[in-house]
């Protein structure tokens, strides 16, 4: 097998490549990088809608994995933040439970699906910042601020919620926000997560601290201030779905949001983005790793595959993704991942 | 060296992969039926239809949403798949465990592109879920009881068959009956309740704690300072104060859940402890510590317990403790195949056309109930080898009893008829109709 050098160091010579070393120049291209998962994901789609014999395709079935993929999607935009400065955080899940009891219960005082929305924001907004103060105040990994604080936030919601393991909200009122307002917010948020990222100065700092923190610091970027900005994101991301996790089903339970962390970061591995941060980072990682984890759930139930089987499928195709998303370490300025 | 790294690797992968699909070896869709008889069955085999019987011509699909992955679980898979679906031309989609409403309102979405007609749902038993399924035409059952869920019966959810539960006030009687028997009279040895998931609201447990609590307090005339509600309710580890200062702790949580067995493993290491009492099933992970605490203290330990039949249960009946008693003295257990049947039945009624016989006087949906058995030793569990035996397929509830509850084979079916036949499952029945 041969191929052309490129490189303007070396003449134009034939190299005699081997196929493993082919599917490395292949897997190591940014350009690959970056249209592998919209690929896979369009993969996923055709392949199912063809199987379904075209039911895949119907508008009722893509709009349910966009509604079903939502939740995921809008903690997994929230939390790119955090991960694109090279920290980590899984406490996300019990501060979108208690977000959504604090909610659930504004809602039930007051009857103002106004207030309940800002209550569950602002509430995220608070907690996530409380995070975050205990890692840059007291120098703790964000990761262990957040192991602790997943327990503890745990149990006071299972506090607050009580023996009845549930606070309902009014159907009708969910249903009505779960129809119009989460589709905009979503959206909005979605946008707004993307400029911040892509297009200021705050998402280049927070990614040259993910990509080499000694130099971003050099450079005069502070990495505490950074850190609370991308906490006050994520707040905001994980305050949102708490408001579509309580309309998604009129109720708040001790278990909602429990796993919400791992599904993040699965979603955000699949999408094509390291956890560990770096340049390479992007806002839009999570949605579609959210969006091909729906997709590929509903697509292999609705061709009749038994959910011992899509398990066995979906961690094979995990693995797969997750090695042909990973950054190699030879590829500069990201960092060594394992 | 590097290619045996790389045959090793390889070989890992693919016995990891094996793991992977292990579970996988059954479909959801229906088995080629064989022919053979369930009360003399014995022998393992790929599915069980009757003889001579006309199975219905219409087929349905069937949603499963699981809460759990628990033996009960894989028991009531087969019979699904392997009795029910051949002999009643149905095919089941069962979901993987479902951790919240969420992921269940997801599931029943997947099931309804998929096309079901029904769903059982084991999960989450709420409003939001019966509409969900009756804006898209399905018919939705419950296991549990909607006593916090009272939507179900206000609304006009007429795709609603109604909900299957236990008989709590019976499986309430047992343990109260076991506590008059085997409880001291003067109540000095103290008790432990694990009241499992009464303080998040799973009504079952509720009920348990409850006969357990009054029960304990009817034996000694207690006067307890608290409320039963409030202490079935309560979420952290609570000493039940009361006028005879008797020792009574009650311990919440999951026994499915990591930290419930350093808990009450810790409680029950105090000593001060003769009576161990759940709610829930947890033999099967308290009985170690249980056997410790009895052979360095030589106090005997007595345990009551909720469970379910099987090679557990065979085993801590069959575990003599350091006093020559076994690990457990009471097991609640149910018929898997009695509450499944019963569920289904009142699904495929709503199916076929025979819904409003499933109503109460009122036309609102009804509550049917299924009976625990008391098991309280090894003799009398050995009665029960074989029920409800997934491998041998030796199932407490066949097409002769199912049928009754059937609008298909028996049009004068109603839900006071089908609780009659419920109501008559008890451990004596059961016994003459096994064998």
């Amino acid at each position: 097998m041969r191929i052309l050098a490129t490189s303007p160091e070396a003449p134009q010579k034939e190299l005699n490549l081997s196929v493993r070393e082919r599917i490395g120049l292949i897997h190591n291209d940014r350009r690959f990088l970056a249209i592998f998962p919209f690929a896979v994901l369009l993969l996923v789609v055709v392949v199912f809608g063809l199987w379904t014999g075209g039911r895949f395709f119907r508008p009722s079935v893509l709009k349910g994995v966009l509604s079903q993929a939502i939740i995921v999607a809008t903690c997994a935009t929230g939390v790119s933040f955090i991960y694109a400065n090279g920290n980590l955080d899984i406490s996300i899940g019990s501060v979108l439970g208690m977000a959504a009891t604090f909610g659930a219960l504004i809602y039930n005082a007051t009857g103002s699906p106004l207030l309940m929305i800002l209550t569950c924001v602002i509430s995220a907004m608070a907690l996530m910042m409380f995070n975050c103060t205990m890692s840059v105040v007291f120098r703790i990994k964000t990761i262990t601020v957040a192991i602790v604080m997943t327990q503890i936030y745990g149990a006071i919601t299972m506090i607050i919620i009580g023996a009845a393991g549930k606070i309902d909200v009014d159907y009708a009122m969910a249903s009505t926000l779960n129809a119009t307002f989460r589709y905009i917010a979503f959206f909005v948020y979605v946008m707004l997560a993307f400029l911040v990222f892509h297009r200021t100065a705050v998402g280049r700092s927070l990614r040259f601290l993910g990509g080499n923190a000694t130099c971003a610091k050099q450079t005069g970027i502070s990495k505490e201030r950074m850190t609370c900005v991308s906490f006050l994101m994520t707040g905001v991301g994980v305050g949102l779905a708490a408001v579509f996790s309580l309309t998604n089903v009129a109720s708040v339970s001790v278990e909602t949001g429990s796993g919400m962390g791992m599904d993040v970061m699965l979603a955000t591995v699949l999408g094509g983005m390291s956890i560990f941060g770096g340049a390479r980072s992007n806002s839009y990682a999570g949605i579609l790793g959210a969006i091909t984890v729906v997709a590929l759930n509903k697509g292999l139930l609705m061709v009749g595959v038994p959910a011992a089987i899509i398990q066995g499928i979906r961690g094979v195709v995990f693995l797969v993704l997750v090695w042909m998303n990973s950054e190699r370490q030879n590829l500069l300025p990201s960092r060594i991942q394992f | 060296m590097k290619t045996m790294k790389r045959i090793l690797s390889i070989a890992l992968a693919v016995a990891m992969l094996a793991t992977l699909l292990v579970g996988c070896g059954t479909t959801t869709t229906t088995s080629t039926p064989a022919t053979d008889d369930k009360s003399t069955s014995t022998v393992p085999q790929a599915s069980t239809e009757a003889v001579g019987r006309q199975k219905p011509e219409k087929p349905y699909v069937i949603g499963i949403a699981e809460a759990q992955a628990n033996d009960e679980v894989t028991t009531r898979r087969k019979y699904l798949e392997s009795y029910i679906a051949p002999n009643y031309n149905v095919k089941f989609i069962f979901s993987e465990t479902l951790k919240d409403d969420s992921a269940v309102k997801t599931f029943i979405e997947n099931c309804i592109d998929s096309g079901v007609d029904a769903i059982i749902d084991f999960k989450s038993s709420s409003g939001a879920m019966a509409q969900l399924c009756k804006d898209n035409g399905v018919v939705y059952t419950v296991n549990g009881a909607y006593e916090t869920h009272p939507e179900l019966l206000s609304t006009e959810f007429d795709n609603f068959s109604g909900c299957v539960g236990a008989n709590n006030e019976q499986v309430g009687s047992l343990f109260r009956q076991w506590l008059e028997s085997n409880a001291s009279e003067d109540g000095s040895e103290g008790f432990l309740v694990s009241t499992s998931l009464a303080s998040q609201g799973n009504t079952q447990h509720i009920e348990i704690t409850r006969a357990i609590l009054e029960g304990l307090r009817d034996k000694y005339g207690l006067t307890y300072t608290k409320t039963i509600e409030e202490l079935y309710g309560s979420s952290e580890t609570t000493n039940v104060e009361n006028d005879k200062g008797l020792t009574i702790t009650i311990y919440p949580g999951s026994p499915n859940k990591e930290p419930w067995l350093p808990g009450i493993s810790a409680l029950i290491q105090t000593g001060n402890y003769g009576v161990f009492m759940s709610s829930g099933q947890t033999y099967n992970q308290s009985a170690t510590v249980v056997n410790e605490v009895e052979a360095s203290t030589g106090k005997n330990i007595k345990v009551a317990s909720v469970g379910a039949l099987g090679g557990t249960l065979n085993t801590a009946f069959n575990t003599a403790d350091p006093f020559g008693n076994p690990s457990i003295d009471l097991c609640a257990v149910k018929s898997c195949s009695a509450l499944t049947a019963c569920l289904f039945a009142i699904t495929y009624n709503q199916l076929s056309g025979y819904g409003e016989q499933m109503r109460d006087s009122e036309g609102l949906p009804s509550r049917f109930t299924f009976n625990f058995i008391g098991i309280v030793s090894p003799e009398q569990l050995a009665t029960m080898d074989g029920w409800d035996d997934r491998d041998a397929q030796n199932w407490i509830v066949t097409t002769d009893i199912l049928d009754q509850m059937l609008g298909i084979y028996n049009p004068e079916v109603t839900a006071d008829s089908i609780n009659t036949i419920m109501a008559g499952m008890t451990y004596e029945n059961i016994l003459t109709w096994m064998g």
